[in-house]
């Protein structure tokens, strides 16, 4: 080997970056990073630069429910654990579908105040949550703000005067549509002064909120408010260009030394600004989920999870079907159905891997012909479906009917076992005999 | 403890069988052969990750062809089995041959930099993906199946094959119907491959059970695999420690893949990583015959195996496989013949945007598509869910950056294939985003799920295109021996020094040279 000939090892090879370059890509980094914060702000601040009024901090006795359902303090929901006083918990909308929670403001509020966020915790309502208000020029027209939400964490909104919000205001509430998912609370409702600060602590909170998951997160992330109005990898990748532009003519006039290093460096960091509020929101995540599952089985798991009361009508159904044994051929099928198409899946679900059908779009019952004598019918929140003890049919549609024995029924769930199918040409609409009373039928 | 055994175990041993393909020398070297490259550790792993699990499914497919009920140690005994017989018959391939550092092969062999700072870098963005890692570990092995496709189309396959400990036919709603109650079943998308769940069942076969969360497993191994060999190909490309690791870290820290093994359960990230893997060993395939005046005898075989294995398991894991398959033929044509291969890729360009632009309104018919009736404009949310929205952190911005300043290079030697490549996964996508699903792709719902098939290909491209520029630049973050390189124009020179700095560093980044065995 030809070792005596070589030069030294490494002989010129800088061991540390100079403290000019680190100085000199976290300079460029901090302006670039001001530089975007700074257009952001601009971008979303309108009025005063400096607040006026310290926030207004609506709670307990601030928020009044005046549509929808409160839950009384003794008849708390699973899992809700409220701050008696301060926050109030609707159980469930109104009959027309949505709950309002009117606010206690002074009349001058606009003149004040312009942003608003509400503390929204527990379920969802799943029709979306807005900011109402009436008042300004036309009096009685009744405005609104949709609030966006970035998984389960309500953002804060920017009201502007050209949108009514001025001059005196009448009246102003949040409203909740449904369906919720659980008990809501709202915890409180903050207006705020308009002001850069506010501006700046409203765009980090929004870029920064958490994330939970929801049934969309497989398809996309938001990372931030959906509305998109200040995206933060925009904002990131102008903060990016701005470093690199002012490096370029910083070395071009040699007022700075030229590191082509600073090239891959730059991005570097401002992917790990993108990446901290990422990794900030799965940690949070990861708390959630450690704290709901940790230390349980798999059926433990199940009963804490969002469909937990599903999966335990599923385990009662279960233990009335054997599984098939494929190899004896004694098989048989399983069908769900509901008029809800992510009960009637993830129930079908939780009967694997018994012979199960529950095929997406596919709500009504199959004609009476499809089903075989030792088939189940599953119904959960199923409408429109008649069960007669006294004849052992099931019936719906026009003249569709078939044989049944009840194997369980709970709040309007059934299983059946299929007896005698029936086919429906076979069998006049009038002959049908009609329900008993007592007679369980879907919801 | 038996379950933590149990799993592993159904990681460990298909990986096993899956290094020991990867590593297998059927035949010895003549002694004027040129020698090979030795593989760099990341590159073995993560390759053999992956083929060891789809090996694993090939199997579990033929017991169950044979009428053998899946039996885990049964399995596991035959991997190891495999795994050893194959790893005899390299060894004894290789018995006598010195493997000598060549100039393709020095850059694997240096595993980090030598430069205090640039060491910190590497073990930071590496302290990165560990820490993201355990973070998803927590999803993976507690979160019960949460998307929604996981459990009405993939896991319930799974729960049947392992019911049953082996395959079960999945039908569709007229012939289920007419069947046999005990011999087909029914599930939301019956005529899927059942790749994936296979892979499920063989996880619940380890522990026993059928475990909604622990059944996952080879999601986050997926993720692993995929950084490891991710790491590997970026090493053998040339790239040094601190550009592979800075790649790395960008590909396995993307909001959207990192969704999609926290929420395991669907298919995406198999699919992107065996045609992501796939893609890449032709790429490098095709490098090691762009070097070289005579495209015959040089290539990495390996590479071109791999390369075919993966491309083909596509079709097993979704059936938009067999496009991201066909895909690849653009870069094949353009690495056979670059001038044709381009010339062609530039006509159908102008054809396409010909038809997508000028047809648009005349409702024409094109293939089965009536351009008129069915093109939908959602550019809007394609740049949404690219650009703007959490899924994807800077990827796109830099990755156009990147194109914009290295654009010299787009069509220049093996780039062109790369470019080739790309062009036809974008055109795929764009034809299924504005004619065939524009209505899930203006509600979210498919747009980030098709593109994560081409991701690992993106950075992959963007990372060995800004690789490229910045050596033009002049700076890099270097190696040891990329150093040498740089200050050494003779290439005696350089020899001379490798070996001695090989002679005197015998432990630590360095490998050594070694009769290898």
């Amino acid at each position: 080997m030809p070792t005596e000939n070589a030069p030294p090892l490494l002989p010129d090879l800088p061991m540390q970056p100079s403290k000019s370059l680190v100085f000199r890509v976290f300079f460029l980094f901090l302006i670039g990073l001001s530089a975007a914060f700074s257009l952001a702000i601009l971008r979303a601040h309108s009025g005063p630069l400096f607040a006026t009024n310290t926030p207004l901090v609506l709670t307990g006795e601030s928020l009044a429910l005046t549509n929808g359902l409160r839950l009384a303090e003794n008849k708390l929901a699973e899992g809700v654990v409220p701050q008696f006083g301060k926050t109030l918990i609707i159980a469930r909308p109104s009959e027309d579908g949505s709950a309002v929670v009117a606010l206690k403001l002074p009349a001058q509020v606009a003149l004040n105040y312009r942003y608003v966020e509400a503390v929204i915790n527990g379920g969802i309502a799943q029709g979306g949550v807005a900011f109402i208000w009436r008042g300004g020029a036309l009096k009685d027209k009744v405005r609104q703000r949709a609030i966006p939400f970035a998984g389960a964490t309500a953002l804060p909104i920017a009201i502007e005067p050209s949108e009514g919000w001025t001059g005196e205001i009448i009246g102003a509430a949040l409203q909740l549509n449904g369906p919720f998912t659980a008990p809501i609370e709202v915890e409180s409702v903050t207006l705020s002064a308009p002001s850069l600060a506010a501006t700046a602590q409203r765009l980090l909170r929004s870029w920064f909120s958490f994330e939970t998951w929801d049934n969309s997160s497989i398809n996309f992330l938001y990372g931030g408010p959906i509305d998109l109005a200040h995206p933060l990898p925009l904002y990131l990748f102008f903060g990016l260009l701005v470093s690199l532009g002012l490096f370029f003519f910083l070395t071009k006039d040699g007022r700075m030394a030229g590191d082509a290093r600073i090239y891959w460096l730059l991005p570097l960091l401002f992917w790990l600004v993108g990446d901290l509020r990422w990794q900030v929101s799965l940690l949070q995540q990861a708390k959630i989920t450690a704290a709901t599952f940790s230390g349980k089985s798999n059926e433990e798991r199940h009963l804490a999870a969002e469909d937990g009361r599903l999966f335990k009508l599923m385990q009662t159904f279960g233990t009335k079907m054997p599984i098939a044994d494929k190899a004896a051929k004694t098989g048989y099928r399983v069908f769900v159905f509901s008029d809800d198409e992510y009960t009637r899946a993830r129930a079908a679900y939780h009967l694997y891997p018994r012979n199960t059908f529950a095929l997406p779009g596919v709500t009504d019952l199959l004609p009476a012909k499809s089903y075989q004598t030792g088939d189940y019918i599953a119904l959960i929140d199923k409408k429109e479906v008649r069960f007669n003890r006294q004849t052992q049919t099931l019936n719906w549609g026009q003249a569709e009917s078939v044989g049944v024995e009840l194997l369980h029924y709970e709040n309007g769930n059934g299983l059946f076992r299929v007896g005698v199918a029936l086919s429906s040409p076979a069998i006049p609409a009038m002959s049908l005999p009609t329900s008993s009373p007592s007679a369980p039928t879907g919801k | 403890m038996m379950t933590i055994f149990g799993l592993l175990l159904s990681i460990l041993v298909p990986t096993l069988l899956g290094i020991a393909v990867v590593r297998l020398q059927l035949r010895q070297r003549p002694p004027n052969e040129p020698h090979e490259p030795s593989l760099n550790w990341s590159f073995v792993i993560g390759y053999g990750g992956i083929v060891g699990a789809l090996l694993a499914t090939i199997l579990m497919r033929v017991a169950s062809l044979l009428g053998v009920a899946w039996n885990f140690w049964l399995l596991c005994a035959l991997m190891l089995g495999l795994a050893i017989l194959l790893h005899l018959i390299s060894q004894n391939n290789r018995r006598g041959t010195v493997v000598s550092i060549t100039e393709e092969s020095s850059a694997t062999l240096v595993t980090t930099p030598p430069e205090a700072w640039l060491k910190w870098l590497f073990y930071g963005l590496l302290a990165l993906l560990v820490l993201r890692f355990l973070n998803l570990s927590v999803e993976v092995l507690q979160r019960p199946l949460y998307p929604w496709d996981a459990w009405t189309q993939w896991a319930t396959k799974a729960k049947v094959f392992f019911e049953y400990k082996g395959l079960v036919s999945f039908a569709t709603l007229d012939s289920y119907l007419l069947a046999d109650a005990a011999a087909v079943y029914t599930d939301a998308a019956p005529t899927y491959p059942p790749t994936v769940a296979i892979l499920q069942a063989f996880s619940a076969l380890s522990i026993g059970r059928f475990d909604d969360a622990l059944v996952n497993v080879p999601w986050l191994s997926c993720w692993v695999f995929l950084c490891c060999a991710f790491y590997g190909q970026a090493r053998n490309w040339g790239l040094s420690a601190t550009a592979a690791i800075l790649a790395t870290y960008a590909l396995g820290s993307l909001p959207f893949i990192n969704t999609h093994v926290a929420l395991a359960g669907y298919a995406e990230l198999h699919m992107a990583t065996v045609f992501g893997l796939g893609a890449i060993a032709f790429f490098s395939w095709a490098k090691g015959g762009a070097n070289n005046s005579s495209k015959g005898n040089n290539h990495n075989k390996r590479q071109l195996l791999l390369a075919i294995f993966l491309l083909l398991a596509c079709l097993e894991i979704k059936r938009p496989g067999v496009f991201w398959l066909l895909s690849i033929l653009p870069g094949v044509l353009v690495w056979w013949r670059p001038r044709l291969g381009l010339a062609v890729l530039a006509t159908s360009a102008i054809v396409l945007v010909v038809a997508a632009f000028v047809f648009a309104k005349s409702g024409a018919t094109i293939a089965g598509f009536r351009i008129g009736q069915d093109l939908t404009d959602v550019s809007l949310p394609i740049i949404q869910n690219t650009f703007l929205m959490g899924n994807w952190n800077l990827l796109f911005f830099l990755g156009l950056a990147i194109m914009i300043v290295a654009w010299r290079s787009l069509l220049q030697g093996v780039f062109a294939v790369l470019t080739a490549v790309v062009f036809a996964g974008c055109t795929f996508l764009c034809i299924v985003f504005y004619f065939r699903i524009s209505a899930y792709v203006s509600d979210f719902t498919t747009i980030n799920r098709a593109v994560v098939h081409l991701v690992p290909v993106l950075v992959f491209y963007f990372a060995t295109l800004a690789w490229a520029r910045v050596q033009q630049l002049g700076t890099m973050p270097t190696d040891h021996l990329d150093f040498y390189r740089e200050r050494m124009q003779n290439p005696q020179d350089i020899k001379d020094a490798r070996n001695a700095k090989i002679g005197t560093q015998t432990n630590g980044d360095v490998s050594t040279t070694a009769i290898v065995s």
